[in-house]
């Protein structure tokens, strides 16, 4: 088993810096998660990772303790020979092939015994239940099951890495939950290192150890989840991470007569819950997720007036949208409180942990 | 970028894709580009037998004769003006017919609730695999007069009625018969194009209130316009290269075209003035695809493949079912199964002009040389006339080959392009694989000529050999190729063969294992349009064949020079059949299907 380390690694597209001088160094063992919008450089990155591409303008990458790319010292080792395993998007299970064939095509290339190949044909397909399909051609089995078939014909190679490219983005919903369940089970099981590619923060959330965001070819964090979802590094982070989106309120922060701080923007004073330890009279945006407000009856002491603009039910909890003047803000509610459009009601923030960007947009509370 | 060399060899091992794209850059630089240059040169020097017609020079000087003569001399009016005149009305005109019966007969088998469209689809796509010169020969047979001298035809000696010149020969009758060799290439683009169109987009247009013929006149046609236009540049630039109709219609009375005449100047050992005039030819066959180009590059995205929902309901043909299906019948008739039987019994007739039962012989198939049967040719009959036999040979052998070349080939400059996509190695290769597009066959084959009549370097004088055909044939054809392998290629996602690199498979394991084996069928429907191509071509080759290298159709033009119809007729018969056999065998055994080729 073995770690990775990307150092410095520049790969453009004309003059489209996909990533750009991305240093990362991800443990042995470690489930990590690649996570960014669509173009923001993860796939590039796996990929370069694998050796299907490869940095063009400078970088290296290593695999445990072996240099698998370096432009400064001309390595470049062979995607076959850096003992990784790649998952693609689509599965690229070949059609023509059984199931069988498509997990032994590796073995054969390495021109195994034909009794070898069997039997490790058949461990690897019981460990991921598949072994009655293995017959059946790739068009004949349902997604999720394409899906275990494109990971055992990675892992009957027995890869120190398994790179897995959005592997559940191809399945319904209630697939991808099982799914989830699979995929947190096997890195237990085989103990491998796993570098994950999704767009999709729950996915990143719920099975990572570690991930990273990435925007514009650039890391925005390297952290533990719920360290990216409580502690956003930047504005980005915090926009792009959580559901409903964090409410984003960019004004001036202010003290009060009385020593405590508040956020002004359009005339609304949004009173801060935290004494702070930097000076007023600055520009800086607050994030406040919407488990992090309350809706009061109106004219509450302490809240701001605000009115009802939608309703959102989404089953365990309620989305309000509600407008402050004219700032918007989501609210997570936690019961049904019967609210009407146009309804008068309250806000009022309800714990203390606040986001408070500066005019660079970094975290610095 | 600097990277040191060992580096770059590291990653060249992974991409075969950069030698090869390498290796075809050099072949297609050597093939396209250089004769085109050759060429050009070749319009400013003196040829040996023309320092004759230019006084006080010798063989190899540089003069400007050529062009003054072309463009300025005094007859330059009918040996250039003219024919180009001609060559422009004319292409235009079968332009426009071929648009004009091939998507009418796509609406009809696309749009409507025609019955046996299956049947039409078929019977439709014949013209097009026929060489395109046979509707000329049967229209000769058929509608010829005693006016320009010859025996009877077929028409006059049923009816007594003599027709009239511009009714047997010249512009008239080519026009029609190159229309109605050339429509199916606009009922397949066209059809397909219909075909494409996704039904929501007419369905949003019904559900807002207008009427099938609002539908047809502000959705449909504005979708296929594009398509429409690029057919009519498409069949433009095809006539403008044609050979073997003008030369049988035209020439009786003088009717000549570019293409007719290029010939006659390089035949009679003018080549100065043959090599400008294939100049102009690329020249307009170059403007022609770069309009196309233009127009389907802004509009390309408008006709796209959508899998979902189907095709909108069928317009009903109602009280004119009967007699539409009925007249298209009879037309597909008219153009596919009579001009064969024409020409068929053309062959079986011992005096020609004569159609009496007791005048049927079968001397021009099996009976011996003879100065005194029939048309007394000398020549023995078509099925032990050894002459004719190897020129049959000599096609098949050439079809075989060219199919195997461009199918080999196109595939492996299609996935090149592929896989290298977003290069400036891609673009290149791209570009100059579909310039034997752009260059009318008859300019393609004085290319050739020019470039490998004498030894030019490591390469000695090809000029009456077999190689020498294949090699433009394979490259004329290269173009259709390419795009089948492109598409071919383009349908295996990457990831397919990047699953294999991952795999540690070698670059002819990936592509013995996992391409080849996905696009198996798409593979040998490309083998048989390059050997039916072959199989009838004229123009490209008439330039390039000698007495040893006649080809099958070639030599049609030689009985037919001396008016020995009965031989040229039967060689088309053989011709035709070998196409028509060879494209069924295919179908059955290889579930090939041609229509998707033609449409390039």
């Amino acid at each position: 088993m073995s770690g990775i380390r990307l150092l410095g690694v520049t790969r453009s597209f004309g003059s489209v810096r996909a990533v750009d001088d991305f240093t990362l160094e991800i443990p042995n063992g470690a489930f990590a998660t690649l996570l960014g919008p669509s173009g923001c450089g993860k796939t590039t990155t796996l990929r370069m990772i694998a050796g299907l591409d490869s940095p063009n303008e400078g970088g290296e990458i290593w695999i445990g303790e072996r240099c698998v790319f370096s432009t400064e010292k001309a390595v470049f080792v062979h995607p076959a020979k850096r003992k990784l395993g790649l998952v693609f998007q689509s599965y690229a299970l070949w059609p023509h092939l059984t199931v069988f064939e498509n997990i032994a095509f590796g073995l054969q290339i390495q021109k195994l015994a034909k009794s070898a190949i069997q039997r490790r044909v058949e461990a690897i397909a019981s460990l991921l239940h598949i072994g009655e399909l293995l017959g059946r051609y790739p068009s004949e089995l349902s997604g999720g099951q394409q899906q275990r078939v494109a990971i055992a014909r990675v892992l009957v190679m027995e890869p120190e890495v398994l790179l897995l490219d959005e592997p559940l983005s191809n399945l319904d919903a209630k697939l991808r939950m099982d799914m989830r369940a699979e995929l947190k089970r096997l890195h237990t099981e085989t103990g491998s290192t796993i570098v994950y590619v999704t767009h999709d923060q729950m996915e990143a959330l719920t099975l990572s150890t570690h991930v990273a965001v990435m925007h514009k070819g650039k890391l925005q964090q390297w952290a533990a989840p719920m360290e990216v979802y409580n502690r956003p590094a930047n504005l980005f982070t915090a926009d792009f991470i959580g559901n409903p989106r964090i409410n984003l309120i960019e004004g001036i922060l202010r003290s009060a007569p009385d020593g405590s701080f508040y956020l002004e923007k359009e005339g609304v004073a949004f009173p801060l819950p935290v004494r702070l330890p930097v000076s007023t009279q600055v520009k800086a945006t607050l994030g406040l997720r919407a488990e992090d407000l309350e809706i009061t009856p109106s004219q509450t002491p302490g809240s701001l007036p605000a009115t009802v603009y939608s309703v959102l039910p989404a089953g365990a909890e309620w989305y309000i949208r509600v407008q402050v003047k004219d700032i918007f803000l989501t609210v997570t509610t936690y019961q049904d409180m019967g609210l009407q459009n146009d309804s008068k009601v309250g806000i009022r923030i309800k714990s203390d942990r606040i986001k408070l960007f500066d005019s660079e947009g970094n975290l610095f509370l | 970028m600097n990277l040191p060399f060992l580096f770059r060899r590291a990653r060249s091992r992974l991409n075969p894709e950069s030698v090869l794209s390498f290796v075809f850059m050099l072949f297609l630089a050597y093939v396209v580009v250089l004769p085109l240059f050759v060429m050009v040169r070749e319009t400013f020097i003196v040829h040996p037998m023309e320092r004759f017609q230019i006084p006080g020079s010798k063989a190899g000087d540089y003069t400007l004769a050529h062009w003054l003569k072309v463009l300025t001399g005094e007859l330059a009016w009918g040996a250039f003006y003219k024919p180009l005149i001609n060559t422009l009305i004319v292409s235009s005109l079968i332009s426009f017919l071929s648009l004009l019966i091939g998507g009418g007969l796509a609406w009809l088998v696309v749009r409507t609730d025609l019955p046996w469209k299956k049947l039409v689809s078929n019977l439709a796509i014949i013209p097009y695999i026929m060489p395109s010169w046979s509707l000329a020969l049967a229209w000769i047979t058929l509608f010829k007069n005693q006016r320009v001298g010859g025996s009877l035809g077929l028409f006059e000696y049923l009816t007594g009625i003599s027709l009239p010149n511009w009714f047997s020969y010249g512009m008239f009758p080519i026009v029609i018969t190159l229309s109605l060799h050339y429509f199916p290439f606009s009922f397949m683009l066209i059809g397909g194009a219909l075909r494409n169109i996704d039904s929501q987009l007419e369905e949003s247009a019904e559900l807002l209130g207008a009427n099938r013929q609002q539908i047809l006149r502000k959705i449909v046609f504005p979708l296929v316009a594009p398509i429409i236009f690029s057919s009519f540049l498409l069949t433009f630039s095809r006539g403008i290269g044609t050979f073997g109709t003008p030369a049988f219609l035209g020439g009786p009375v003088r009717f000549y075209m570019l293409s007719t005449m290029l010939y006659a100047n390089i035949v009679g050992q003018r080549p100065g003035l043959g090599y400008i005039i294939t100049l102009v030819m690329i020249l307009f066959g170059a403007l022609v695809l770069y309009m196309d180009q233009r127009m389907l590059g802004e509009r390309k995205s408008f006709v796209t493949i959508s899998g979902k929902g189907g095709m909108s309901a069928p317009f009903h043909l109602g009280s004119a079912r009967t007699v539409v299906t009925l007249s298209v019948l009879v037309f597909l008739f008219l153009v596919t199964v009579i001009p064969f039987f024409i020409l068929a019994i053309e062959s079986f007739m011992l005096f020609p002009g004569n159609y009496s039962l007791s005048n049927l012989s079968l001397h021009y198939w099996i009976g011996p040389a003879s100065q005194t049967i029939g048309i007394g040719s000398s020549e023995a009959g078509i099925l032990r006339n050894a002459a004719i036999l190897k020129a049959l040979w000599n096609s098949v052998q050439l079809g075989i080959l060219v199919a195997l070349i461009c199918g080999i080939g196109g595939s492996l400059i299609g996935y090149t392009i592929v896989r290298t996509r977003g290069t400036w190695k891609c673009s290149l290769l791209d570009q100059l694989s579909f310039i034997p597009y752009l260059i009318p066959s008859i300019g393609f084959g004085a290319i050739f000529l020019a470039l490998f009549a004498v030894p030019r370097g490591p390469i000695p004088s090809l000029y009456g050999t077999l190689t020498l055909l294949v090699l433009a044939a394979s490259v004329k054809y290269l173009p259709y190729s390419t795009r089948a392998g492109k598409g071919a290629i383009l349908q295996i996602g990457p990831e397919l063969e990047e699953a294999a690199i991952m795999s540690g498979a070698p670059w002819v394991t990936r592509i013995g294992r996992i391409i080849f084996p996905l696009q198996k069928a798409a593979f040998f429907s490309g083998l048989l349009l390059p050997f039916i191509s072959a199989m009838r071509e004229l123009s490209l080759v008439v330039l390039l064949a000698t007495p040893g290298t006649d080809l099958a159709t070639t030599i049609t033009v030689k009985f037919t020079d001396r008016g020995w119809y009965p031989y040229t007729n039967g060689i088309m018969v053989l011709i035709v059949l070998t196409i028509l056999l060879i494209t069924a065998v295919s179908r059955k055994l290889m579930k090939t299907d041609l229509a998707k080729g033609i449409g390039g």
